[in-house]
Formats: structure tokens, C-alpha cells, sequence
């Protein structure tokens, strides 16, 4: 299966193949489970939305008309998957981190996360700037989120992007500039 | 002004997107702009900070997991599976006409034999040739020869897939309330194991060879027995399994998800050590059993069936949590556990339109002549003869090659006989048992239908 063409793959799939399709996850699951990863900001979750991902476009194959496209057809189906799951861990957050963990009601969940920033080690270090990367990541609105980690996370050309996310070239530009921007931003204000 | 129009080209300028004229621009302003080279500089640190994101690998296990979660799919998806697997496999327990057995004892039923099939019963002390199903218990032997292969079911406990030229024999089949041992024995050949954490997980579950012992717990694995090399191999597709010697039951090894080991007469399990890919290959056929549905009718395959349809019968539907329940199916047991509740016939009559809209909505010829039998039998239970013959009769005329075939000749003789008081009825079904099926279990019974009725 290593040397067979991806487009061919992809018909054998649509046959029904399962080890066609196997092959397909071998050669995307890294790639997919570091860019579910980086969005979302959870290993453990992001193995599970890989292998869900993965089964939904098994599952719906059949509406890939253009197999030369499976590449951005995997990520789109990942980035709708990684932005629903946002939306819903957003609406149980949102009342969990606000609900008072002590009967006084002064302590809140989100004063009890652990700071790692003033771990003192370098390897700590290298640790706390993958955390900021990651929060300022977190705190990016999803369309900047998406761009920024297609394009520099995983390093889709423009035009890949623009045909994964649904966009025109131009918007993923325009995008991609306000997304590194603030990004940036987002990043040195954790950093003060 | 040129700095806000410059700043919207400095991202595309590195990534190498603009046009020669737009770079040279962009490379002559940066020159005087300190301004633009510190937002240049910026979205570069941006554009590394994301590139220097750690990556992960996926762990081990989630190709198992996926190959498991994929092959589920196919299985329920795929349109070469069975219609049934999906309503089928589902939350069904024990249908019989009576009510829900919740069995503090598991049952072992054989079944799907292709190829030649030979069981030996114990309590008979005979081996009879293996057609449609039947149930097994301790001390009974399951053999299959070259090119044939069946599985032994136990509902919430496991399936167990004979290959060719393999001996099973039945050890013991637990009982919840001791928690004792579910035991089977494996002589020769190789067989695949899905054992699944269910309502028996308390209860060991081995698989003994001449040279090993295997612990299993929600386990998918292989064991092949190959006697002239004395010796027994062990392979696991998921979960783990504990294999000891014979020759030292003390000391064992584990072998986890895409490992095997050896055991050799007399010495230790040999270390735990990755399976080869034909090996992985050959084992992931686990994928296709434990989730398939078993239909079968509870009966021997004894002369005696006929009567024992008629008592009347359970009708196992194997259970499967994991697979999606269609809705027809678990409001035909709402209805029918409704029907034995309130003792109406009226909902019983509803349950049975909903088992004949099963049969008629996902058709297949395997699972179908055990279905209209037991739907024979609940209108035969019901006192609706004339509906009885009818669901009798799709199974002899529809399914004349089928094992069922000439059960459904005799229990129509039956109940021409005994009920319906239609004595050349009667005696056409038994003596079509007689003329197109003289091999078959029911000819006892024709026989003695025909000197009756001749009398």
C-alpha cells in the first residue's frame, strides 16, 4: 500500500476498502492530531476527535468527488470537528470555572490552575513557553486560529488553506496577517 | 499612509508571496522604516513560535483502536455486511415466548457452521453432525476439519471462531452467583477469542491447551495449538492475556495488544514480542466475529426439535451495546415485554407484526428461516394455527435448502395434525420430510406422524 497514489487510495475507499482507508490514516493521523491538537489544546482529546474525524470521512467518503483533494477534505472535516468542540467545552466551562469551589464563595476554579511560568528549571522553561504559545493560541477567535495553524502550523501552502477552510486566496492573506498579529500580541501580553 | 499600506503586504513578503516589483517596494522601505522592520520582525517570531509548537506522535494503541473502531463501521456500514447487524446485534437479550430469561448461567450456542461440523454431546454420548445451531454445555466437543470453520456464542461473554481443523471442548460455563471459571479447551487447531467485560466479568475466563493456560478479560486474541511441534502460540489484538506453562503455573507473562508469545511443552512462556504483519494480518479477523449478531433458535438438532419449537422456544438475538439500536427493534421488545406483563393478546399479536416487519424490512437468508419459525411458534403459542402453518410454510417453500427446512415440514404436520384436525395436511408434510429430506432429524418424527394418522 506505501507506494499506491493517494487519489488511488481514495477510489479504493469509496469501494469500501478498508485498508485503503488505513493507509490513508496512516499517512494523515500525525499530521491531523497535532493540527486537532494545537486548536483544542488537549492531547487526550484530540487522539479521540483524530480517530472521529478519520471515521466521519470514511463514513461519508462517497461525497468526495475530487480525490486529488483528500489532504485539505481530512482537515476541513478536523477543523469542524475541533471548532465544535470549542463551542461545547466553551458552554460547560463557562459555568464551571465561574462557580465557587469553597463554601465562603471567594475562591474560584480558575485561581487554582497552577501557574507553571515561575517554574524555575530551563526545562520548565521550554515547558511554559509551549503553555503561552498555547494560551495565546486558546485565546485567538477561531477563523484566526484556523488560518495561523494551517498555514504556519502545519505549513498548507495559501491556496490549500484557502480550498480547506472555504476561503478566496485573498482572504487567507488578509487572514493570515491579522492572525500572526495578533497572535503575537496575545503572546507578549501573557509574557508581562 | 505608504507605512499602513506597506504593513499589509509584510506578511504575504514572508512567505515569499508577493511580485518582484511588490518585493523590491516592500525591501527598499524597510530600509528607512524602523517602524515596519519591527512589525516585520514581529510577525516572523509569530509565524516561528507557531512552526516551533511541539509535535506529538500518536500513541501505540490508537491504530488499534482506530482498526477496531473502522472495522465496527464496515461491519455496521458496509453494504456486503449482513442486513441484520445493525437491528440484530443490538440490545437484544433472550426472546422467548415466555418472557426474558436473564440467565444466571451463560449459554454456549454453536453456530454459522460452513463446512463439515461435528459435535459430540456429552450427556448423549454421541457426535452428530452440526446444521443451523445448537447449544452446548460441559464436557461437549466441538470439531471442525479441513476448510471448515464455526462459532461458538455466549451471550455478554464472548465469541469463540473455530478455524479449520480445530477441537474445542466445553470446560465449564460459569455461573454468576460462584463467579466460577468459564473454561474451554483447545486440543488442536486455532481459534479467535472476543471476550468481552460484560455481565460475567467476575468469572475467569481461560482457555487451556496442552501446554499453557490463557486469562482473558475483555480480550480479542488468537491461540493456535500445533501439536507436532508441542506447542501453543498466543497472539493478542487487544486488551492483554495472561499465559502460563503447564510446566510452572506460577510463573506466567503478560501479552498485551500486538504481541504473541510461545509456549513450548515443559518450559516457560517465552518473552512477549510483536506480532509479524501476516500474523497481525491473519488476526484481524477478530474484527468480523464478537460483533456479529447470532440469530439462532435454541433447540437441538435432535430428532426431538420440532416439539421443542413448539414448547415454545427462545429465540437468542445476541447482545451488543456498542452497536446503534434501530428503533423498530426496541419497540418490538417494548411491545412484546409489555404483551407478557398485561397478558394481552392484542399486544401480543402487535409484537409479532413488528418481528414479521423485521424480517420483511432487513432481509437475509441466513437469519430469516429461524426468525419465521419462532414467529410460527408465537402464533402456534397464541392458539392463530392458520398463521402458524402460514409463517411454517414461507420457511419450506422459501428456504427448501435450508437446514430449517424440513423442521418447518414437521411442525407444519404437527399442527395439521394436532390442531387443525387435517389429517391429509398432515400427512403431506411428513412424508415430503421422508422423500426430499430422508437425512434429515425430523424423519423420527414423520414417521411416527404417518403411522399415527394411517392407524
Amino acid at each position: 500500500m506505501n507506494g499506491i497514489p493517494e487519489s488511488e487510495l481514495v477510489a479504493q475507499s469509496k469501494e469500501g476498502s478498508q485498508e485503503a482507508f488505513t493507509e490513508l490514516f496512516n499517512r494523515y493521523k500525525e499530521k491531523i492530531m497535532n493540527y486537532i491538537h494545537s486548536y483544542i489544546g488537549s492531547f487526550a482529546e484530540a487522539q479521540e476527535l483524530t480517530q472521529e474525524a478519520f471515521l466521519s470521512a470514511y463514513r461519508h467518503i462517497g461525497v468526495l468527488h475530487d480525490a486529488t483533494k483528500f489532504s485539505s477534505w481530512i482537515y476541513s472535516i478536523a477543523t469542524n470537528l475541533s471548532r465544535n468542540f470549542i463551542v461545547q467545552r466553551r458552554r460547560r466551562r463557562t459555568e464551571s470555572l465561574e462557580n465557587p469551589i469553597n463554601p465562603e464563595g471567594n475562591i474560584t476554579l480558575g485561581d487554582t490552575i497552577p501557574d507553571n511560568r515561575l517554574r524555575p528549571d530551563t526545562q520548565a522553561d521550554r515547558q511554559a513557553v509551549q503553555e503561552e504559545i498555547q494560551r495565546a493560541i486558546d485565546a485567538l477567535p477561531p477563523h484566526y486560529r484556523e488560518v495561523l495553524l494551517l498555514c504556519d502550523g502545519e505549513g498548507l501552502s495559501y491556496e490549500k488553506t484557502a480550498e480547506t477552510l472555504h476561503w478566496k486566496v485573498g482572504t487567507v492573506a488578509s487572514r493570515l496577517s491579522r492572525a500572526r498579529r495578533k497572535f503575537r500580541e496575545l503572546f507578549q501580553t501573557q509574557r508581562k | 499612509m505608504a507605512c499602513a499600506r506597506f504593513k499589509t503586504l509584510l506578511s504575504r513578503y514572508i512567505d515569499g508571496r508577493l511580485s518582484a516589483d511588490e518585493t523590491r517596494l516592500v525591501e527598499e522601505h524597510l530600509s528607512g522604516c524602523p517602524d515596519c522592520s519591527r512589525e516585520l520582525q514581529a510577525l516572523r517570531e509569530a509565524r516561528e513560535l507557531i512552526r516551533s509548537k511541539e509535535r506529538l506522535s500518536p500513541p501505540p494503541d490508537m491504530d488499534f483502536s482506530f482498526s477496531k473502531r473502522l472495522g465496527d463501521l464496515n461491519q455496521a456500514w458496509h453494504p456486503m455486511s449482513s442486513p441484520y447487524a445493525r437491528p440484530l446485534a443490538a440490545a437484544v437479550v433472550l426472546v422467548c415466548c415466555a418472557a426474558f430469561l436473564y440467565l444466571t448461567a451463560p449459554l454456549a450456542v454453536v453456530s454459522n457452521p460452513q463446512g463439515t461440523v461435528k459435535v459430540y454431546l456429552a450427556k448423549k454420548n454421541e457426535w452428530i453432525m452440526m446444521e443451523g445451531s445448537c447449544r452446548v454445555g460441559r464436557r461437549d466437543i466441538v470439531k471442525t476439519f479441513q476448510g471448515s470453520q464455526v462459532d461458538i456464542a455466549m451471550p455478554r461473554v464472548c465469541s469463540i471462531r473455530l478455524k479449520s481443523n480445530t477441537e474445542v471442548s466445553v470446560g465449564q460455563l460459569g455461573s454468576r452467583i460462584t463467579g466460577s471459571d468459564i473454561r474451554y479447551s483447545v486440543t488442536k487447531g486455532k481459534i479467535l477469542v472476543f471476550h468481552r467485560q460484560g455481565a460475567f466479568a467476575r468469572n475467569p475466563f481461560r482457555i487451556e491447551t496442552p501446554h499453557a493456560v490463557n486469562t482473558a478479560l475483555g480480550t480479542d486474541f488468537m491461540v493456535s495449538v500445533i501439536p507436532a511441534a508441542q506447542k501453543t502460540w498466543v497472539g493478542v489484538l487487544d486488551g492483554s492475556v495472561t499465559v502460563k506453562s503447564l510446566a510452572s503455573p506460577i510463573a506466567g507473562v503478560t501479552v498485551r495488544a500486538g504481541q504473541k508469545t510461545e509456549v513450548y511443552a515443559g518450559r516457560l512462556p517465552e518473552s512477549p514480542t510483536a506480532l509479524m504483519d501476516e500474523e497481525w494480518n491473519e488476526i484481524q479477523e477478530l474484527y468480523q466475529i464478537g460483533e456479529k449478531p447470532q440469530v439462532a433458535l435454541l433447540i437441538s438438532t435432535g430428532e426431538h426439535r420440532a416439539r421443542e419449537l413448539l414448547r415454545p422456544c427462545p429465540l437468542f438475538i445476541s447482545d451488543n451495546k456498542d452497536s446503534p439500536i434501530p428503533a423498530l427493534l426496541k419497540e418490538t421488545v417494548g411491545v412484546f415485554n409489555q404483551a407478557i406483563r398485561e397478558k394481552s393478546a392484542e399486544k401480543h399479536l402487535e409484537a409479532i407484526g413488528r418481528f414479521e416487519d423485521i424480517v420483511a424490512t432487513f432481509p437475509d437468508k441466513k437469519y430469516d428461516p429461524q426468525f419465521l419459525l419462532f414467529i410460527g411458534a408465537y402464533y402456534y403459542y397464541l392458539g392463530r394455527y392458520e398463521d402458524a402453518i402460514d409463517s411454517f410454510e414461507k420457511v419450506a417453500s422459501g428456504y427448501p435448502d435450508s437446514p430449517f427446512a424440513s423442521l418447518a415440514y414437521a411442525v407444519m404436520g404437527i399442527v395439521y395434525e394436532e390442531k387443525l384436525n387435517d389429517p391429509p395436511k398432515a400427512l403431506s408434510a411428513y412424508q415430503t420430510i421422508l422423500s426430499k429430506y430422508p437425512e434429515s432429524p425430523e424423519t423420527a418424527e414423520a414417521r411416527l406422524g404417518i403411522s399415527r394418522i394411517s392407524r
